[in-house]
Order: C-alpha cells, then sequence, then structure tokens
C-alpha cells in the first residue's frame, strides 16, 4: 500500500507538471482550460468509486461478510471526496469558460445527485453504525447505482451545454496527443492514488472493527 | 393473492379508522401548493408546484406507515409470507393513500394556478399514475429502511428525494407539455423514463425489501 | 450433543451463537425440545432470553451455529413459521381494530377461515370482547387475544416471551391451564420467565440462561429455589 501511494504521488507531481507548464494551451478557452487535468480524472476516479460500492454493497447482502461493508463504505468516503473535487473544479472551469457556474446539462446534474447519494449512504452509516446500518446502507448504495443512469437519461431529456465527449467516443479520443498523455498520467495517478487511499481507510476501519471485537469479548 | 387482499385491506381498515396518512401527506400537500402558488402562480409555474407537492407530501407521509407499524412488523414477518408480498402490499397501500392525496389536490390546484389542469385531465392522468408509483415504490423500500434501521425519519426525504428526482424531471416535463396542449405523443420520452422508471425501482425495491426487514 | 437430526425433535439448536455488533449476547446454546415438553428457562433482565426466543421463532438467523425445526434442516422458511406461534412481549395487535378483525387478519395469514377464528373465540372465553377495539383493553385481556392469536393456526411450537409478566392471579391461572392444555395436545411449548413458581406449575423443564449460555436444564420440581434465586440475583458466579 505504501507503494501505492509513492507511486501514486509520484504520478501526481509529474502528471501536474506535465498539465501546467509542458502541455499545449488550447485555443478558445486559454489557460483555465488546464482544469480539465484534474477535472476529469476525479470525475472518472468518482464514478469508479461508486462502482466499488455497488460491488461492495452486493456482496455484502448476499454473503454478509463484513470485509465487503469495510470495502463500501471506504469507497463511499472517498467517493464523496472525488465528486466533490469534481463539482468544484468543474464550476470554477466553467465561470472561467462559459461564464457560469452552473448549469442544468445531464452530466452536471448527475454528478451532482452522485454527491448527494454519496452524503446519504454516509449519514445512514454514521446514525447507524455497526451492522444494523450496515444492511440500509447497501441498499442505499444500490439503489443509488439504478438511479445514476436514470437520472442521466431524464436530465438529457432536457438540454445539454456540457462540452460533449472528447475523450470517450466511439471513434476514439479527439484531443490532441500534446493533451491526451498528460491527461492520462494524471488519471492514472488519481486511480492509483484513490486505490491507496482505499487500502489505508479499509485497513483503518479493520482495526477498528477488531479492536471492538475485543473489547466486547471481554466484557 | 388472497394475501394481497387481506394485507391491503388491513391498511385501508387502519387508514381508515386512524386517517394519519393521507391527511398529514394531504394537508402538507395543499399547504405547499399554497405556498408555492403564493409566490409565483400561472400555467407555467404549475407543473413543478404539483409535483413537488407530492414529492414532499410522499417522503413524509411514507415514513410513516412504517413507524405505525414498528412493533408489528414482527407479526408479519413471522407468518408464512414472501418479504417481497409484504413489499408489494405496502407499496399498494401507500401508493392508493397517494392517489386519493392527488385527487384531492386537483381542484385546489386548478384554482391557484390554471384551469388547464382540470382541462387535461384526461391526459394528465398518465403522468399521475406513473409518477404515483414510481413514489410509492421509492418511499415504500426508503420508508421501512429509516424505520428498521432507528434512523430518523428526517433521513427519509434525504436519501427519497435525490432517487426520485429523474421521476420529478420527467412528471414534470410531461405535465408542462400535455398542459400546454401537446399530444400525448410529444412527451412520449418524458412518459417512456416514468414507465423504465417504475419498472427498474419496483423491481428493485420488490428484490432489496427483505435485506431492509431482516435482522 | 450429536450433530445429528433426529425426527422427533420440535427444535434442536446446536452451538447456537448470536453476536450483535461485536457483542455477543449468545455464546453457544445447545437445546432439544420435544413434543409434548415445557421448556421453561429462567434469566436475569439482558441475559439474552428475547433474543434467544426470537432466533428459535425464526425471526432473527443465528450468527453461528444451527437451529432445526421438526428434525428437517432443508425445509422452505415458510412451512416452518406455518407450524410456530409466537406470543412475544409487545402486543402485535393492532389498536385500532377490534379483537375479531385482528384474529381474523392474523387467522388469514395462516389461511385460517373466520369460522375458525370463531370457534378458538369461544375456546378462549373471548366472544364478549369480540367487538372491541383493542385499545380499550386491559393488559391481561390484550395477552389473552394475543395467545388466541398465537394459537389460530394450532402451531406444533408456542414460544411465549415473560408471559407471566403484569398478570393477576386469576389470569396467570387461566394462562397455566391454556398452555397445559397445549402440551396435551402435543405443542412443544418454550416460554421465558422470571418466577420459577410458574414453572412449577406447567410442571416444565428448567433452564437457565447465564453468561450467554444454558445451564442446568432438570425437571422444575424439587429445584433448590433459593440457589436458583441466588444465581438470578447475583448474574455471574
Amino acid at each position: 500500500m505504501r507503494v501505492l501511494l509513492f507511486l501514486g504521488g509520484a504520478l501526481l507531481l509529474v502528471g501536474v507538471a506535465w498539465a501546467l507548464l509542458v502541455a499545449p494551451i488550447e485555443l478558445f478557452q486559454g489557460a483555465p482550460q488546464r482544469i480539465m487535468y484534474v477535472h476529469v480524472p476525479s470525475v472518472i476516479t468518482a464514478y469508479v468509486a461508486l462502482l466499488v460500492v455497488f460491488v461492495g454493497s452486493v456482496l455484502y447482502l448476499s454473503r454478509r461478510d463484513p470485509r465487503w461493508d469495510r470495502l463500501a463504505r471506504s469507497a463511499a468516503e472517498l467517493g464523496v471526496l472525488f465528486v466533490s473535487i469534481t463539482l468544484l473544479s468543474g464550476a470554477i472551469w466553467g465561470r472561467a469558460v462559459w461564464g457560469a457556474w452552473w448549469t442544468w446539462d445531464a452530466r452536471l446534474t448527475t454528478t451532482l445527485v452522485l454527491w448527494f447519494i454519496y452524503v446519504g449512504y454516509l449519514m445512514v452509516r454514521a446514525w447507524a453504525p455497526g451492522v444494523r446500518g450496515a444492511s440500509a446502507a447497501a441498499v442505499i448504495g444500490i439503489v443509488g447505482v439504478l438511479d445514476i443512469p436514470v437520472i442521466h437519461w431524464s436530465a438529457r431529456i432536457l438540454r445539454t451545454l456540457h462540452p460533449q465527449p472528447t475523450v470517450f467516443r466511439v471513434e476514439g479520443p479527439a484531443l490532441p496527443a500534446g493533451m491526451l498523455i498528460p491527461l492520462l498520467v494524471n488519471l492514472a495517478a488519481f486511480l492509483v492514488f484513490f486505490s491507496a487511499l482505499l487500502l489505508l481507510r479499509i485497513g483503518q476501519e479493520r482495526t477498528l472493527d477488531a479492536l471492538s471485537e475485543a473489547l466486547e469479548e471481554d466484557a | 393473492m388472497k394475501a394481497v387482499r387481506l394485507l391491503v385491506g388491513k391498511d385501508l381498515l387502519l387508514e381508515w379508522r386512524g386517517r394519519e396518512i393521507v391527511s398529514v401527506m394531504g394537508l402538507l400537500a395543499l399547504l405547499l401548493a399554497i405556498v408555492l402558488g403564493a409566490t409565483r402562480s400561472g400555467a407555467d409555474a404549475a407543473p413543478s408546484a404539483m409535483w413537488v407537492t407530492y414529492a414532499f407530501g410522499a417522503t413524509l407521509g411514507f415514513a410513516r406507515t412504517f413507524v405505525i407499524e414498528r412493533d408489528h412488523l414482527a407479526g408479519l414477518l413471522l407468518a408464512p409470507l414472501d418479504r417481497g408480498l409484504i413489499f408489494l402490499t405496502k407499496a399498494l397501500a401507500n401508493w392508493l393513500g397517494l392517489v386519493v392525496v392527488q385527487v384531492l389536490s386537483l381542484p385546489l390546484l386548478g384554482a391557484l394556478f390554471t384551469e388547464a389542469i382540470w382541462r387535461h385531465l384526461p391526459a394528465l392522468a398518465l403522468p399521475l399514475l406513473l409518477g404515483g408509483i414510481g413514489l410509492a415504490a421509492v418511499g415504500t423500500l426508503l420508508g421501512a429502511l429509516v424505520v428498521q434501521a432507528r434512523l430518523r425519519e428526517a433521513l427519509l426525504p434525504i436519501l427519497m428525494l435525490p432517487v426520485v428526482l429523474p421521476l420529478v424531471i420527467a412528471a414534470v416535463g410531461a405535465t408542462a407539455g400535455i398542459l400546454e396542449g401537446l399530444p400525448l405523443r410529444a412527451v412520449g420520452s418524458e412518459l417512456r423514463l416514468l414507465l423504465a422508471f417504475d419498472i427498474i425501482f419496483v423491481t428493485a425495491s420488490f428484490l432489496l425489501f427483505e435485506y431492509v426487514v431482516e435482522e | 450433543m450429536s450433530g445429528g437430526n433426529l425426527p422427533g425433535w420440535v427444535v434442536e439448536a446446536h452451538r447456537l451463537v448470536k453476536v450483535f455488533d461485536y457483542r455477543p449476547v449468545l455464546r453457544g446454546i445447545d437445546l432439544r425440545v420435544r413434543p409434548g415438553e415445557t421448556l421453561a428457562i429462567l434469566g436475569a433482565n439482558g441475559s439474552g432470553k428475547t433474543t434467544l426466543l426470537r432466533l428459535i421463532s425464526t425471526l432473527l438467523a443465528p450468527t453461528r451455529g444451527s437451529l432445526t425445526w421438526f428434525g428437517d434442516p432443508s425445509a422452505p422458511p415458510q412451512a416452518t413459521r406455518r407450524r410456530i406461534g409466537l406470543v412475544p412481549h409487545e402486543s402485535l395487535l393492532y389498536d385500532s381494530l377490534t379483537v375479531r378483525e385482528n384474529l381474523v387478519f392474523y387467522g388469514g395469514l395462516y389461511a385460517v377461515a373466520p369460522s375458525r377464528v370463531e370457534s378458538v373465540l369461544d375456546e378462549h372465553a373471548l366472544a364478549p370482547l369480540a367487538a372491541r377495539r383493542v385499545r380499550v383493553l386491559s393488559r391481561g385481556q390484550r395477552q389473552q387475544v394475543n395467545l388466541a392469536r398465537a394459537l389460530l393456526h394450532a402451531p406444533d411450537l408456542l414460544i411465549l416471551d415473560e408471559p407471566y409478566t403484569g398478570l393477576d392471579v386469576g389470569a396467570a391461572g387461566r394462562l397455566t391451564s391454556t398452555l397445559r392444555a397445549c402440551a396435551a395436545r402435543g405443542c412443544a411449548v418454550i416460554l421465558t420467565t422470571h418466577d420459577p413458581a410458574g414453572a412449577e406449575a406447567l410442571d416444565a423443564s428448567v433452564a437457565i440462561l447465564l453468561d450467554g449460555r444454558l445451564t442446568g436444564v432438570g425437571a422444575a420440581m424439587g429445584l433448590n429455589r433459593s440457589m436458583l434465586c441466588d444465581w438470578l440475583r447475583e448474574g455471574r458466579r
């Protein structure tokens, strides 16, 4: 795990430096466009975290093994973090380039709701700690994940202002290589960092659970 | 099927004797409509006022049904009943309560916002129906969750509203279109979304319910 | 305690463990009850009596260990539940419904016809109360109705949680004779109680729940009363 932390930190340093100093400046948007190197990786990581929460929740409900619960709740904590980074960086970028802090297009709306789903999950855990809340939170996790595509669908019916996908397109990424590579480096950095933090958090929770178990046994 | 009739009958009978849920939901809905109407009335404000009212009314009413049931749930769990069946009957009872609120609110909404509501009632029935079912399904699952996990009732709106947001968006869109006089075909994408939402979440809630009530 | 499950045991528990949030409430319960047997479980408050009953009545799942009903480990849960009746500590009756409405409802869940409900009402001398709302009944009357509710479907295993609490002498006597009649019909009865005297009247075997384990299963008659009280009072040995 420590290896991952160092690797993540190193990648991040390289990635940020590359993004700020080396990567070309985009024609229309100027310097603020560099926020993309933080914004895009963080949104991808946030959704990866959601996937982890989903897997952990489903496996917890079917196997009742506390390890899956620890996985799910640690991922949810990190999920909130990365969604918050996404929303903030997105808002700053939007203000700088479009003049608006917020719009109601599909992807923003979906990501905002994702934030609330994570927060709801964590509130359930906070107010019903232990096994009692574990099943409840797992249900929230599953319902939340099912909701995300539906939200996206509904918001798309409304309107779309967000830049169209330039990386995840059927034809292949449309970013020039000069930008794509630092983006991928940063993405790797974020994901490695996420994994490291996840393992750290799970380890902490495992220790806490073992401590509680030992204390109760003696009582 | 006999069990369904039995369970729903019991819930309706209890509600009739106590009239607690419908009155709470109904009064809240009416108050919300009035508050929203006082600030901005007129035809364009109508759809969102309507659905905000139903969504919030639902979040308050649906926790109550399980609070009432709290001590009695053991009796249902002891019986040789499929847990999913308990969910369906509860959701059905909740939905019927919501329908009553919807019906009662229509005169007031028409008076406060726009008479177009009354004129287009047959067409409006479709989003009202589909939206109500979705709210009932999610509300029943999450209402049971909040009560069974001994969480504060205030948590239900926080959990429920993000989940039903797409339903509200689609319902408002469909309602707005219908009130403008568009044919149902024109709001087809919104109606399709409502239907999909209902199918997804009725199924998911049915399957997840047993994890919510078992200890 | 062998690992096999003989047909003939109404319920058999083997090394039953229940842990709530790392707090072990039951640390390994071994239990076997025959048809027609009455078992009284004594224990101080908080000793886990209710948890044990909820496990035996299928409301809770064990953390570890096995629990088998009617000698059939692979029976579907619905079939098992059909043969069990529980009278928990809290009343399962709906306050705003009448006695009859409550019994018809619960009976219906077990596929019991309304006509049978009427005969049960008569059997338990509840006919005069049948049309009253449960809200107005006294504690003892509610207890009677709850008992009738649990017996509607003629269960093979009847479980009662502290049924004698708060009952006057007359009501307690009626309860005892009802339970003895059940046992005589072949139903197994498991109850928890604070009071050893009730167990004696039921001609029950007695077990003591202490520190999450069951000890001292034996006939109620001839139990050393004062030793029992000391045990219960002190909690830990």
